[in-house]
This record gives C-alpha cells, structure tokens and sequence, in this order.
C-alpha cells in the first residue's frame, strides 16, 4: 500500500482501507475533533477516510489545522505512517477535550491580517442602515435576518475565518452567538468605529 | 439513431447533442429512450450497514429477513451491493467479483435474490476508480461493463463521482476546476477588415449568482456552484453566463479575440464555452492556452464568428461542470440500453456537486443532493451512527433541509431527489428522531433505501414499526406522484416553499396532495425544543369542509370541520402526520 506518488488524500483512503479490512479495527466513533483540520470538508467524500486515519493518530496534519489533502506525500512519512498504522504503541492520538469556541473582538489592524488570509467580511446591518465605510476590507451586506435563516450562506466553510460589523456591536455579537452554534470555528467582530 | 457516447480518460467527450447542452437542461425532456413514470425506489443497500465490508452471506441474510419480515410487501424489494464487492482490478478489461467475498459470482446471487422477488442493484463510478479505490470505475468501460451488467441480470445501477477525470471530485485532481471554470475575462474584441468592436468585463450583463465583475472590470466565477455541501440554496445559486450586446455594421466574419489569464481552481479555470446569437451549439468549446497566472492576461484569437447586422449578442459561460457529468452518465446509461431490454434504474450518486436536480431527469430515476448523509457506515456487528444536526452533509437535518425546497424539480415524469439512504437503525439518534426521518423521506418522495442490519430487526420492535409503517409508506409510494411542499415554517414569513433555511430552531408544516383526493400534512419539529400552537390553512374553496383525520403514527382517527389544522403540542424532534379525508360521501378510503 502507499505505493507510487499519491495524495495525502489517498493515502488516508488506503489507511482507513487497511483499518477496517486488515487490522479489524472498528471506527472511532468519536472523530469530532478532526473537525479541527479547517480542510476536511474539501475532499467531500473521504471525510470518514480523513477523519478516522486522524483521530487514530495515523496521518498527522500537514500543516497546522490543515489537513493538506492534495499535497503529494513523501517517502519518509509513508514509512512512518504504515509503522504507525502496524504498530499502535507508534500513534499519537491527536484529540483533547473539546474547547469551548468564542468570538474575538478585532481592531482594524488585526481586520488587516485577516483580509490578507481571506477572511470574509459581513455587515450583518439592515440595507437601510449600511453605511460604506472601511470599503477596502470589502465587507459584504448580509443582514441579520438573513444569516438567521440560513447560517451556512455565510461563507463555504464553517472553518473560514468570519469578521461581522454592525453599527455597536450589538448585532454582530447576536450573530456571532448564532455563527458558533451552527459550528463555525473562527468569528471575529470588528470594532473600528 | 444512435445514442452511444465513447468515453475516454484523453479528454472529456464533445457536447455531442442539443440535449446535452446547459440549454435544454429547462426543456423537461428525459433523454431518448428513458421510460419515466417510476415511483421511488425501496429497498435496502449495503453501505450504511456494512460499507465496503459486506458479502454474499450477508447479502442473502438480508434478503432472508426482507422476506420474512414482509418488508418485500410493504414495497422494499431492490437489494443493492454498494462499493466493495468488485476485485480490484480488471480482468480481460472486465470487472469481476471479489472472489473472497462473493464466492458465487453476481449471477448466481442476481438468480437467488430473483427468486425471492426481489429486484437486484449494483454500484460503479463514472470516474476512474470507485470511491474505495478499486481500479474499476466505468469511464472508457462503459459498454463492457454494461454487458458484464445485463449478464449478471441487474435491476439497479447506482453510480458514484469518486476520480472523476473532468471536474475536481473526491480524489480527483483538484486542478480538475480547470475544465469547470472559464478563465478570468477582462475583454472581447471582435474585428474584420473594415470594423473592430472592443468590449470590457463592465459591458457585459452577467447572469446568474456565482460570477462577478472586479473594480478592474474583469468577469471572474463562470461556471456552476458546487452543491456538494449544504452552504447553497438549490433554488436560487445560480450558473452564471456573461452577454455581451452589441452592433455589428455589416453581417458578415468578424475574428474573435478574448483577453483572458487563466486558473485551476474552483471560480478560475481554462475551459470557455462561446455562445453566439440563437445558434444551436457553442461557436468555441475547448480550453484556452494557460497563462502564467490568474491575474496574468493575455489576447488570444478563438474562432471566426458570423454576426448579422446589427444587434447581436455573444454569451461566454463554462457549463461543462454540468455537461460533463451529464454525458458520463448519459454514456452507461445509453450502454445499458444497448444490451438490455430492461428498464434498469439509474442511480446519480454525484452528490449534488453539479446541481443534478436541473439535468438528472434526463437520464436518472434519482439523483443525491449532497455529499454522503453519515461517514460512521456500520460493519457487521457495529450499526455505524447518524447524526440529527451537523454543520455539513452528514445529518438526518442537512438532507432534508436542502431536499425539502427541491419538491418542483422532482416527479413522476423526471425522477426524484435522493437525501441519501435511511439511517434509521444506526447509533446516535433517537427513536423519534428516526421515526420523523422516515416521515420527511416518505413526505419528500426519496427513495427509501434502508441501511441497516435486518438481522437486528424484530416484528412490532420500534425499527419495525417505523420503517414497517405501511400509511407512512403509502404516501411515499402514492401513485399522484406529487413530492410535499413546505406551506409554512414558524421560522420566516418569505416563501416557505423555496427558501433555503439550515437554521433547524423550528417547525415547518409540509403538505401533500393524494390520488384518491386525499392530502398528507406533515408538522416537522426540526429542534431541540418544545412547540405549540402551530396552526396551518389550507386553501379550500369550500369553508365548512369536512374531515376524517388519520394520525399515521399513533392511527387514531378524529372528525375535523374546516380548512384550519393546527397541531397542538410537538415534542422535540417529533412529528405529527395525518391523513385527510373529505368526510362525504366517501367509499374508497376505510379508516
């Protein structure tokens, strides 16, 4: 297995493959925690593949909270992975107790960075009372309402960075609440006046 | 006429028909041949209970306990093998079986399942490899697997999107966005020897919801949304088209010119499809030369176009998101056809990525609106888990949110939308909640596919009880053919029917209309709270109707006056279902 030049992605298919198939090893049924890899969901369908190969301490990430899917993997971490699919004294599990998640109060500086990494960035105000301000962090208009109907029309993944503006703070922090149940991981509000 | 398309992994396949076109995606015609008029399917398939790990043995214990729990009576005869029971390579070009786990061989097993009367369905891939990894995906095998197929005598052919050559599917190259986007256009120039008409990104109007213009005026984004994941409304994220409108002084060949920078990546892309006045195919269809960089342009020639004099209009637009996939499937459908006689249903499993309610009626019985609806699949011995809630895909909520706006695109004349298999009998969720899963799937017309161990199932035990109700499976199977429609939600006041909504903190109200005249309501309890008071009108021309109700669930029956329905108290998760009957004059239905 792990044969020729293959994804990270692939790999974790062929892992999760031998798991199940030749070492008889039952899912974990808790993998929440692979919820952490801000990537999982962009495989679609190998997200059992992903989650499983991960929690078992198996394919660590490849990068800090990224799973890195469609990076090719090397020769070296082949070998460490099939020693630690073999072997299970060689894992590492990765999962700790669940963290609470928060919103975080930003300033204008910090939006800064968060453009430069591709945040998206949300007035949840009515139309009526959006005013243009700060446009080159190009906030888009969503009211409230309207994230309060569909929270997933927010951006496409629940592990994007979300920066919302209203016009106290109020609004947005309402909205943030609602944005962290529906699982998003990253909600920052901006409160630059 | 012949309707077979060759396949190949060189390079997706020329739109090789109108009927292929994004086009004639509106025209309600299913594709030659397909014989519609199908109710959904019922029956039970191995990957929610067993994954990739079931086998012949297990296969015919199912097919034991559907008989002798009379579930084959109640409707559930199709017994599907999902992913995992092929050899993984081809043998002599063919697939053939896991000799480990199915030891006698499809036809043997297609025979014995047969004989139960029961109807018989595989699974395969339009890409290069299923999505375990067994190097047996159809693309370019279609017309010797449909032959291994018709011998092995199947009824059903579910067919999954794994290493998908033509768009970034799960396992593909994710450069694959490639052939699904166009380049970045920045603008048009069109020249002859006596004229040049020159056209930027702010000239043109752009249709649809997924592209933009840029302040620079460049037109990026043509193409189609990925409805894999539960983030856009299947009634209103659009596939977007770029026009542009102008006059030409003399009719005549004008040279077009585009100025472009191209991508690989979902919204950027090198594939453009050039449109031009009502012309029947596209003028240019093809990937342009690449350039250094998404934000690096470059003017190329593509074609010579005819203009008339004066007003004419040129659409640029990627749709081989949707065409591709369409005529992947059209290609072992058409296989089929060619060897069988039989009307084999054809299952779209490509997870909503290319938005198959506009096209799979063309070709497919049903098509998956999202990614896979658990990824804890079961083995035998564990029942794997299902989720209520999830904030992606894997939910009994994401599926139903997402299906239950969907119910226009669905009928008995198209086909019908599939929110995945049953998880009903998995860890993980509760026996009301699986009991208001079997209600939404029979309100909504899915197929009921069910993905548990039957082995586990008794009569008159909670499973049974739930995926044995023969009211709820009536209406599911119910000859109008009609999929519910949301009439309210307590959560918005805006178009219940067709807003998108993942915020699960209410009850929605669906109604269904019956053959025998009768029609179904459904209050859903999608939260985690109690509700009351809900009340629901249904419009009636006569004010003093009068009514029998029948609860589906509980089966207790009550007169009714007037067009007023209101549900009194629901329970978490709940649901309360009825029937309604006119009470006039009425012989054909027995309470």
């Amino acid at each position: 297995m792990l044969e020729g030049k293959i994804t990270r992605f692939e790999a974790a298919r062929q892992v999760h493959d031998a798991l199940l198939n030749i070492r008889k090893e039952p899912d974990e049924e808790k993998w929440q925690c692979a919820l952490d890899l801000k990537d999982i969901y962009d495989c679609n369908k190998c997200v059992a593949n992903v989650a499983q190969s991960y929690v078992k301490g198996i394919i660590t990430p490849g990068a800090e909270d990224e799973f890195r899917g469609t990076d090719i993997i090397s020769e070296k971490e082949k070998k460490e992975i099939l020693e630690r699919l073999f072997d299970e004294s060689k894992r590492q599990r990765p999962c700790s107790p669940a963290e609470v998640i928060t919103y975080k109060y930003i300033s204008y500086e910090e939006a800064l960075m968060l453009k430069e990494k591709g945040a998206r960035f949300i007035d949840v105000r009515t139309p009526d009372l959006y005013e243009e301000k700060y446009n080159e962090l190009n906030f888009v208009n969503i009211p409230y309402s309207a994230i309060y109907l569909n929270p997933y029309s927010v951006a496409e993944s629940t592990d994007k960075d979300v920066v919302l503006r209203c016009n106290k703070g109020y609004l947005s922090t309402v909205t943030a609440k609602l944005l962290i149940e529906h699982g998003y991981k990253k909600v920052y509000v901006f409160v630059a006046q | 006429m012949n309707y077979r398309i060759k396949t190949s992994n060189e390079a997706p396949v020329e739109v090789i028909g109108k009927e292929y076109m994004h086009k004639a995606f509106a025209d309600g015609c299913s594709l030659a041949k397909k014989i519609n008029g199908h109710l959904p399917t019922m029956g039970w398939n191995s990957w929610n209970a067993f994954g990739t790990g079931n086998n012949e043995a297990l296969t015919k214990a199912m097919c034991e306990k559907l008989v002798e729990l009379g579930l084959d009576k109640l409707g559930y005869r199709y017994v599907v093998l999902d992913d995992g029971c092929y050899d993984n390579n081809r043998a002599d070009k063919k697939i053939k079986n896991n000799e480990e786990r199915f030891p006698g061989g499809f036809r043997a097993l297609a025979d014995y399942i047969h004989s139960k009367g029961l109807k018989f369905g595989m699974y395969n891939d339009v890409g290069s490899k299923l999505c375990s990894g067994l190097e047996v995906g159809t693309c370019g095998y279609e017309d010797i697997d449909a032959r291994s197929y018709v011998d092995w005598d199947i009824d059903f052919l579910k067919v999954d999107n794994c290493y998908y050559l033509w768009d970034n599917a799960t396992f593909s190259n994710a450069e694959n966005a490639r052939y699904t986007f166009a380049p970045c256009i920045k603008s048009v120039r069109l020249k002859n020897s006596t004229e040049e008409i020159i056209l930027s990104g702010r000239d043109a109007v752009i249709l649809g919801t997924i592209a933009t213009l840029t302040e620079d005026g460049v037109i990026t984004g043509l193409g189609t949304f990925d409805g894999t994941g539960p983030f856009h409304s299947p009634c209103k994220d659009e596939s977007s088209e770029a026009i542009f409108s102008f006059e030409a002084q003399e009719a005549g060949e004008y040279d077009l010119y585009i100025t472009y920078a191209t991508g690989k990546e979902e919204g950027v892309g090198e594939w453009l499809q050039v449109f031009v006045n009502d012309a029947d195919g596209y003028a240019y269809d093809a990937l342009l030369k690449p350039t250094a960089g998404k934000e690096i342009f470059t003017e190329e020639k593509l074609t010579t176009l005819t203009l008339k004099k004066g007003a004419n209009s040129i659409k640029l637009m990627n749709h081989r998101r949707q065409e591709n996939t369409l005529q992947s499937y059209a290609a072992m459908f058409y296989a089929l056809k060619e060897y069988s006689d039989k009307d084999i249903f054809l299952s779209i499993c490509e997870w909503g990525k290319t938005n198959p309610q506009e096209w799979g009626y063309k070709v497919g019985n049903s098509w998956r609106i999202l990614n896979d609806i658990t990824f804890n699949v079961g083995h035998d011995g564990d029942p794997g888990g299902a989720q209520w809630t999830s904030d992606y895909t894997n939910s009994i909520t994401s599926q139903y949110n997402k299906a239950v706006i969907m119910d226009e695109y669905a009928g008995l004349e198209k086909g019908w939308n599939d929110p995945d298999m049953l998880v009903v009998g998995m860890n993980g969720i509760t026996v009301t909640q699986m009991q208001t899963h079997m209600v939404m799937w029979c309100m909504m017309n899915a197929p009921l596919m069910l993905g548990l161990d039957l082995r586990n199932v008794k009569r008159n035990d909670d499973i049974y009880k739930i995926i044995a109700n023969a009211d709820l499976i009536a209406l599911n199977q119910d000859t109008l053919g009609i999929q519910a429609k949301r009439i309210f939600t307590t959560i918005s006041d805006e178009a219940p029917d067709k807003t998108y909504i993942t915020n699960n903190d209410r009850v929605d109200v669906l109604y269904k209309p019956l053959a025998n005249g009768d029609f179904a309501l459904s209050f859903i309890n999608v939260s985690d709270k109690e509700f009351s008071g809900v009340k629901v009108f249904v419009e009636n021309k006569d004010a003093d109707s009068e009514y029998i109700i029948k609860d589906l669930i509980t089966k207790s029956t009550l007169n009714h006056k007037g067009n007023e329905f209101v549900c009194e108290k629901l329970a978490p998760y709940d649901s309360y279902t009825i029937r309604v009957s006119k009470n006039v004059g009425r012989e054909d239905y027995k309470i």
